[in-house]
This record gives C-alpha cells, sequence and structure tokens, in this order.
C-alpha cells in the first residue's frame, strides 16, 4: 500500500482549509410513498462537516446511512430540505448545476470498487477526468501522476480481474481523488475487502485525511471508524448522535 | 437490441454517472453505439445490394441497379431509423439512479 505524499491537490486549497464548513444540513428529509403510507428513510437531519473532518456514519443496516451519502454526494436528487456544500444552497440548484457541483467538488468510493471491466487500470483512472473538458495532454499528465502516486505504474495496463480486492480498491480511492474532489464520500470502502486490506484501505484514508481531505465513510465498523475523528449514528433515519 | 444493450450495460452507465457523465454523455455513450451498428449495416447493406440486384435485374422499374441516389437514401434511412429507435432506450439510460443501480449489483 502506498504512503501518500500530501500535494494538497485531493483537498485543502486555500478557500477550503481547516475550520470552513463544507456541509450543512437542515431538515434534510427523505421519503417515498407506498400503498401502507409514506415511508421515511431520512428524518429531520441536522448536520455540520468542517474541512478537515474525518466522519464516519454507522447505524444499523436499513438506517439511512447509503442514502444519506448519496445525497451529500449529489447523487440522489429527490429529498426535501436545505442542504449547504461549501456554502452552495444545493436545495436551489437545478439537476444539471448540482451534476456540475458534483464534479467540482465530490469524489465517490464504492463498497464493490465498480471498476469498469473491459478498460485497464489506466483507462479507469481516466473517467472521471473524461467528463471534466480537460485536454488530452493534461488527462494523460493527471492519470500518469496519480499512477505515480498511488505507486501503482506498474499496474496500469492491468483489467480490473488481474487485480486482488485490495488493489482494486486502491484503484477505486485513486479514480476517486483524480479530479482532485474537496469531498471524498466513501460508502463501504472495506466491506469486500480481507481484514488486512481493509486497514490498509484505512490507513491510506488516514494519510489524505492528514493531508487535507475532508472524508465522510459509511462504515459498520467501529475499528474502521477510529481512523476517523467523529462518528455520526443513524438509527431508523434519525440522527441519534452526531 | 439497443434495449438490451442499455440493460446489459447498466453497471457501466451507473458508474459513470457516479463519476461525473451528464444526461448528455449518457446519450451519446448510447447514441453513439446504435450508430457504430447503424453504420455498419449501411456499410454491408450497399455491398450486398450490389451483388443482390443482379440478379433483381428483372423486376426493378426505372432505377438501375446500384443507383447512387437509391442506394444512398436505402443507407440513410437505415441509419435514421437506428437512431429513432435507440433514442428511447438512451434516455432511460440517462434517468438511471447510479446508487440504486449499484447497490442491486
Amino acid at each position: 500500500m502506498p504512503t501518500i505524499q500530501s500535494r494538497g491537490a485531493a483537498g485543502a486549497t486555500a478557500e477550503f482549509r481547516e475550520g470552513h464548513t463544507v456541509i450543512k444540513t437542515r431538515n434534510l428529509e427523505k421519503s417515498f410513498s407506498t400503498r401502507a403510507g409514506q415511508t421515511w428513510v431520512l428524518r429531520r437531519i441536522d448536520m455540520e462537516i468542517q474541512a478537515g473532518e474525518f466522519v464516519s456514519i454507522m447505524g444499523p443496516s436499513g438506517a439511512g446511512k447509503s442514502t444519506l451519502l448519496s445525497i451529500l454526494g449529489l447523487l440522489d436528487q429527490s429529498w426535501a430540505g436545505e442542504y449547504e456544500l461549501f456554502g452552495t444552497p444545493v436545495h436551489s440548484l437545478k439537476p444539471k448545476d448540482r451534476i456540475e457541483l458534483n464534479k467540482k467538488l465530490i469524489g465517490f468510493v464504492f463498497q464493490q470498487y465498480h471498476l469498469l471491466d473491459n478498460l485497464t487500470v489506466q483507462e479507469n483512472l481516466d473517467i472521471p477526468l473524461s467528463y471534466r473538458n480537460m485536454k488530452g495532454s493534461e488527462r494523460a499528465a493527471a492519470v500518469a501522476d496519480t499512477l505515480d502516486r498511488f505507486q501503482i505504474v506498474g499496474k496500469k495496463d492491468l483489467f480490473p480481474n488481474q487485480l486482488s480486492g485490495g488493489q482494486q480498491q486502491l484503484v477505486g480511492v485513486a479514480r476517486a481523488l483524480i479530479a482532485k474532489p474537496k469531498l471524498l464520500l466513501a460508502d463501504e470502502p472495506t466491506g469486500n475487502l480481507h481484514s488486512d486490506q481493509g486497514r490498509e484501505i484505512m490507513r491510506l484514508f488516514k494519510q489524505l485525511n492528514d493531508a487535507g481531505t475532508t472524508i465522510i465513510q459509511v462504515t459498520h465498523s467501529e475499528e474502521n471508524a477510529k481512523h476517523g475523528n467523529r462518528i455520526v449514528r443513524l438509527r431508523d433515519g434519525w440522527i441519534v448522535e452526531a | 437490441m439497443i434495449s438490451l444493450a442499455v440493460r446489459q450495460r447498466r453497471r457501466e452507465i451507473s458508474v459513470r454517472i457516479a463519476l461525473g457523465a451528464a444526461p448528455r454523455d449518457v446519450l451519446g455513450l448510447v447514441l453513439s453505439r446504435a450508430l457504430r451498428l447503424a453504420a455498419a449495416g449501411a456499410l454491408a447493406g450497399p455491398c450486398a445490394a450490389f451483388f443482390g440486384t443482379r440478379a433483381m435485374r428483372t423486376l426493378l422499374f426505372q432505377v438501375a441497379p446500384g443507383d447512387p441516389v437509391s442506394v444512398g437514401a436505402g443507407a440513410a434511412v437505415v441509419v435514421a431509423i437506428a437512431l429513432l429507435a435507440a433514442w428511447l432506450p438512451a434516455r432511460r439510460a440517462t434517468k438511471i439512479d447510479p446508487i440504486t443501480a449499484l447497490r442491486q449489483e
């Protein structure tokens, strides 16, 4: 597992240093209608997360953790309430503008890695950049830099099925960070990994956080949560500890 | 066929949306595939017609075998129909909720 050098690239620019509010929600709610009536997934979520924090969202299955992460990551559009991301009122943005904000600010790590099987490591890393109006030469440089930074240059031409789970997740983290997001969101990032590989990924997250990246992870693991500096607990859609 | 291709590529499309693909990117992804298939058909069609029309020469009325306008129009119609047929699945693909789709994988 690589030692990630602090370049400020993955997080702390002058305007987003520690102490600045990254996320602020007020009365954030999500529900859907069923024949039995309204089913609530999230209820009156009030939370604040500052730049430089490493927050773990915990709770039993069905508590609404992943849904909350999707909303915070601007991937879920159907919710009510107020949500400010780096001071931008997301609740008053059009879907198109939310996508732009997502591209500018957020990197996402998935439990099942979700690398594209028919693309090499190098090509997988290029995907987020291909949607960001960058010149080919800039993209190639960013991919080369990321391969180097995560010490996976030797794996650049391999396909995901030629990598171990830990290596795939390492590529998943590299892919999430290649576009230099200010906020890294991770949904059970070690859920599919052997415990040793999981610890390595957590160590990597800790390094990234120390280098300035604000991180929010969903986890079931108390051990993983200890790598962060705060735990938000959900139960039945309510925050029970913040 | 395109509808099936979209279903098969649901995970890929979801990952791309989660990584920043806008609806127009997803539309482009699906329509470009349809266009490639249609273009292959539009090229193969005239080749087959070149040989087929010789056998059908006696059945043609006021059209020469290999008439470039007829062949070109036929190819254009094939491409247009393919793109029209792909439009609906492509629009559906832009509406995929990436997190739900990826959770179902």
